[in-house]
């Protein structure tokens, strides 16, 4: 990660270390390593596709109205997805706010 | 509340004389959300009624639905889906659609962009060691004629033909029979005429020889829907050779006067080339190209605002004073490009949102990117520019800039 | 300390611990932070990995263009939370104010939100649903089983229900070219939630697309064969389709067993809340320092007679979840009701289904604008005379106005005409099967005589 213009955030977060819930390890299962992060509120959309107009590879309409979209673009394609989400009517398009972040941690060592 | 408090509000914005600046009388006409007018029509000026509307299915945009037809609308044989209603707008706009965007063509905006950039850049090189540019004319204006020829496959070099028509047209969309000389009218009814009969000469060529353009792919359709008729493709080329021209010369133009007027954005702009994405939405709130929707028709009776608006009566919409409403926009007069929660009205909103909007915005990030890229040190000549007549698609008719040392 | 010294000290270093760390619980740990919450926070939940979108699951998923892993929700802002994942937690003790962990843990708090939502419905089975090739789709982790069962090519598919889930997924075979049987042991597919009318336009749709749809028939059996792989599916009508793969989706459980011993107003149907979001007691009194958002929180409607409702919409889980947070840190006088018109969406063949209002909540349907036959139209529902709530398929941009109808108890049928009205409109009536809204409710007994000693014992068990 770091390609963000966040810096990169400490893995746990300040009350682990003064917690007494015992051994945690870093989850990594469905965190990868590069790729944005989006979400799309369906309920506000209204299905302009705009969206699908500036970042069709990761905006795809299914019929004439109905969107499906790729929670997790390439990175490659950033600068696409942040004019797709800038250009919603409605604003219905979340994209992380961080880049680098305080990863959640596990409750058990087993 | 439905008073005439400012009975001639509406009438000082159409006055040629604000042009240059509306927005302080827009702000006393949202004193009044939902306004009747002496002649029975009614104009809406505040954001949440400008939605609320737009979203209104008995709202009409039917020239039909009126109680007092329009003049020039008369003489229209085949509307275009703008002037329609469900179903046929949906059918219509579906069938230009199926070769313009998503969801059967999604890569056509994307696909454009490296033309843009090879536009833009050459017209830029026309820059070099010129100590004043008009921006309209040396860049605003060829760039999107360039564009929509292209795409719909109208000859580039027939601009000089058409150019003349498309004036007369924008000219009289704003006619009033009360205060226009009667010419204004003719002139459009004329140029219509006119351009169609062009429009209509260029089709017979597609369907005798198919290309790649928008045209040639109605004129040859085999979609679910069916094919439009030629009268039908006619019309929306109309509708797409104007809006797709007459609307993005204005949205460049503002873009760089909004620039020169604020030097710390344009500064900004330069450093971080990304900010264009956000700036341009501001600027579609903050000095949008489309001002007004001169007209709607209330198909049945509207309540908006505890106001009935009753059936047949002709609705103006207000949309660039809705996108400076203080009770939607924070500290709506002033230009943030950092704006969060822009949910502007540049493009309307609703159904008939902006057919060209994702190339109208490309179209200009890309043009001020390379305005602010290699204009050396620009100023304005004069502030506030000339600007053109309409109050509806407003906008500089020149911006003169200098540039260079001196 | 006045209260609001007490709110101050409570911003700044109190104990909030969410259970739940889905949408829900993340959008209002988020929210805690951005109103200014500086205390402790804890995320409490029972799966591994940061929280993700479910929504995708039954589609882009299933598809195979989206990874299952690759729906982790974005971030609004950095929450600096203690994250306690992958255990459930177990209790809920409001004398000492804990968290009892699962695994025995305990984890005290000031204000605790519960977010815990729902899960899968399985087969009623244990072994049948035991049997290779039978699924639900609730976690990533079924979602990517799933996927890689499609993938595979199976012979057939079957699916159990169609309701929005089993609809959606019906759908992606389809559009992956496998053959897809759907059994549904109502009249039409999306009859309780939308009703004979558009259940009737959900069942052109799938056997338009080639599903095998069977309706008012019963799944009796699902039959394996000796490596334990299923086979076949046997059904009450006496027939039987052979699939090598078939999907449960018979709903959700809520999941409130933990609070069986809480005190709370919690069960099969959810757990009771104010429009505030604050958890209610057994005996309906409202609590301080428990909130509730998302599936599994039943809150009242003003706009629906006061009717408790649990919803399980993305915007509902959202929205709650910023009220509670707003609540939580803030007092009585600064306190948010939640008074959303619920808004729901489905993808299913192509077309992009959305709702308003509550369907259920309504005596007759109409269609309002656009044409059944084209899939392309708006139906409004009416009770009592009133707007209730509106459906579109593929006329997405009108629902704005019929929240409008619906906030303001517009008349039902609407009055006035719009241009795509169909001529023949007419409202027919609504004709749902099986409980609706009007019978779900909850069974206690009320104990005691003098006011100071009434009290309400929850009558209805757990599954």
């Amino acid at each position: 990660m770091g390609n963000g213009p966040f810096p990169l955030r400490q893995p746990v977060s300040r009350f682990a270390r003064r917690s007494s819930a015992g051994f945690r390890v870093r989850s990594s299962q469905y965190l990868r390593e590069v790729g944005m992060r989006i979400v799309v509120d369906l309920s506000r959309c209204e299905g302009y596709a705009q969206c699908a107009f500036l970042a069709p590879d990761a905006f795809r309409m299914h019929g004439e109205e109905a969107l499906m979209y790729d929670p997790s673009p390439d990175d490659a394609r950033r600068d696409q997805v942040l004019r797709a989400a800038a250009a919603c009517p409605v604003q219905a398009i979340l994209v992380d706010q961080l880049e680098g972040r305080d990863a959640p941690v596990e409750a058990s060592g087993s | 509340m439905t008073t005439i408090q400012r009975p001639d509000t509406l009438r000082r914005i159409l006055d040629y004389s604000s042009r240059a600046d509306p927005y302080p009388l827009y702000a006393e006409l949202r004193r009044t959300p939902v306004a009747r007018q002496e002649d029975g029509s009614y104009v809406i000026s505040t954001y949440r009624e400008l939605t609320g509307i737009l979203h209104n299915p008995h709202l009409s945009s039917d020239v039909r639905n009126l109680a007092h037809p329009m003049p020039l609308y008369e003489e229209r044989t085949t509307p275009s889906f703008i002037n329609l209603d469900p179903p046929e707008h949906d059918r219509l706009r579906r069938l230009a659609m199926r070769h313009f965007g998503p969801p059967h063509t999604p890569g056509l905006v994307t696909g454009l962009e490296p033309a843009l950039t090879a536009t833009v850049s050459s017209l830029a090189d026309g820059f070099a060691g010129k100590g004043q540019i008009d921006i309209v004319d040396d860049f605003a204006y060829p760039f999107p004629v360039t564009v929509i020829c292209h795409v719909l496959g109208v000859p580039r070099e027939d601009e000089p033909r058409f150019h003349v028509w498309v004036d007369a047209i924008v000219n009289s969309i704003d006619y009033d029979p009360k205060t226009d000389p009667k010419e204004k009218l003719d002139n459009g009814v004329q140029a219509t005429k006119d351009l169609h009969q062009y429009l209509g000469g260029l089709l017979e060529q597609r369907h005798a020889r198919p290309t790649d353009d928008l045209l040639s792919r109605l004129a040859n359709d085999d979609g679910p829907d069916g094919r439009m008729t030629d009268d039908e493709i006619v019309s929306t080329a109309h509708l797409l050779l104007i809006a797709g021209h007459e609307t993005t010369v204005n949205l460049i133009t503002n873009g760089m006067l909004t620039l020169l007027r604020h030097p710390q954005v344009l500064q900004r702009l330069r450093n971080e080339p990304g900010l264009v994405v956000p700036l341009v939405e501001e600027l579609l709130r903050y000095e949008p190209p489309v001002h007004i929707i001169p007209w709607r028709a209330a198909y049945s009776d509207i309540t908006v605002a505890d106001t009935v608006i009753p059936k047949g009566s002709q609705i103006m919409l207000m949309l660039a004073s809705g996108s400076r409403d203080p009770n939607r926009f924070h500290d709506p007069d002033r230009f943030d490009p950092d704006r969060r929660d822009n949910e502007h009205l540049g493009f309307g909103s609703g159904i008939h949102l902006c057919f060209g909007g994702p190339l109208a915005r490309r179209e200009t990030q890309i043009a001020l990117t390379e305005l602010v890229r290699r204009l050396d040190r620009p100023r304005l000549v004069t502030d506030p520019p000339p600007y053109r007549r309409s109050p509806v698609l407003r906008g500089p008719i020149h911006l003169h800039v200098e540039q260079g040392g001196g | 300390m006045t209260s609001a010294d007490n709110l101050r000290a409570f911003k700044r270093d109190g104990r909030i611990v969410v259970v739940g760390a889905s949408l829900a619980g993340l959008r209002a740990a988020e929210a805690l932070r951005a109103e200014g919450f500086t205390g402790s926070l804890t995320m409490i939940g029972d799966e591994l990995g940061e929280p993700y979108d479910r929504p995708p699951l039954s589609k882009q998923v299933l598809t195979g263009w989206v990874p299952a892993g690759d729906t982790t929700l974005p971030r609004r802002r950095d929450i600096d939370a203690e994250w306690l994942l992958g255990v459930p937690a177990g209790g809920l003790d409001l004398a000492t104010n804990h968290v009892r962990l699962a695994d025995g843990r305990e984890v005290p708090f000031d204000r605790v939100l519960i977010s815990t939502g729902v899960r899968a419905r399985p087969w009623f089975v244990e072994s049948e649903a035991a049997l290779d090739g039978v699924f639900v789709v609730r976690t990533r982790e079924h979602a990517e089983s799933l996927r890689q069962a499609l993938a595979a090519g199976p012979s057939r598919v079957l699916v159990i229900g169609a309701g929005f889930t089993g609809s959606e997924i019906a759908s992606v075979c389809r559009e992956r070219d496998i053959p897809v049987t759907v059994a549904e042991r109502a009249p039409a597919p999306l009859v309780g939630a939308l009703g004979a009318m558009i259940g009737e336009v959900a069942a052109d749709m799938q056997r338009a697309h080639g599903v095998d749809l069977r309706c008012g028939v019963k799944v009796t059996q699902l039959e394996g064969d000796a490596q334990g792989r299923l086979r076949r599916a046997h059904f009450d009508d006496g027939s039987t389709v052979d699939a090598d793969v078939a999907v449960v989706a018979l709903g959700g459980i809520r999941n409130t067993e933990w609070l069986r011993d809480s005190g709370l107003a919690a069960g099969v149907w959810g757990i009771a809340c104010d429009t505030g979001c604050r958890a209610l007691d057994l005996n309906g009194l409202v609590t301080d320092d428990v909130f509730v958002a998302g599936d599994v929180a039943r809150c009242p409607n003003p706009v629906y007679e006061y009717r408790l409702i649990s919803l399980e919409h993305w915007v509902n889980a959202v929205e709650q979840a910023e009220v509670a947070a707003h609540n939580m840190v803030s007092g009585q006088a600064d306190r948010w009701p939640h008074l959303s018109i619920p808004l729901f969406w489905s993808i299913q063949f192509g077309v992009n289904i959305k709702s308003v209002g509550v369907p259920t909540f309504a005596d007759e349907v109409a269609v309002t604008q656009g044409s059944v036959s084209d899939h392309r139209f708006v139906a409004s529902y009416g009770y009592r005379g009133r707007v209730t709530a509106a459906v579109s398929f593929d006329n997405a941009k009108w629902l704005d106005h019929y929240r409008r109808l619906i906030e303001t108890a517009a008349p039902f049928p609407p009055p006035c005409p719009t241009p795509d009205q169909p001529v023949d409109m007419k409202p027919v009536p609504v004709d749902f099967p099986g409980p609706t809204l009007l019978a779900e409710g909850a069974t206690v007994v009320v104990t005691g005589h003098d006011p100071g000693e009434r009290r309400v014992t929850s009558a209805q068990q757990h599954p």
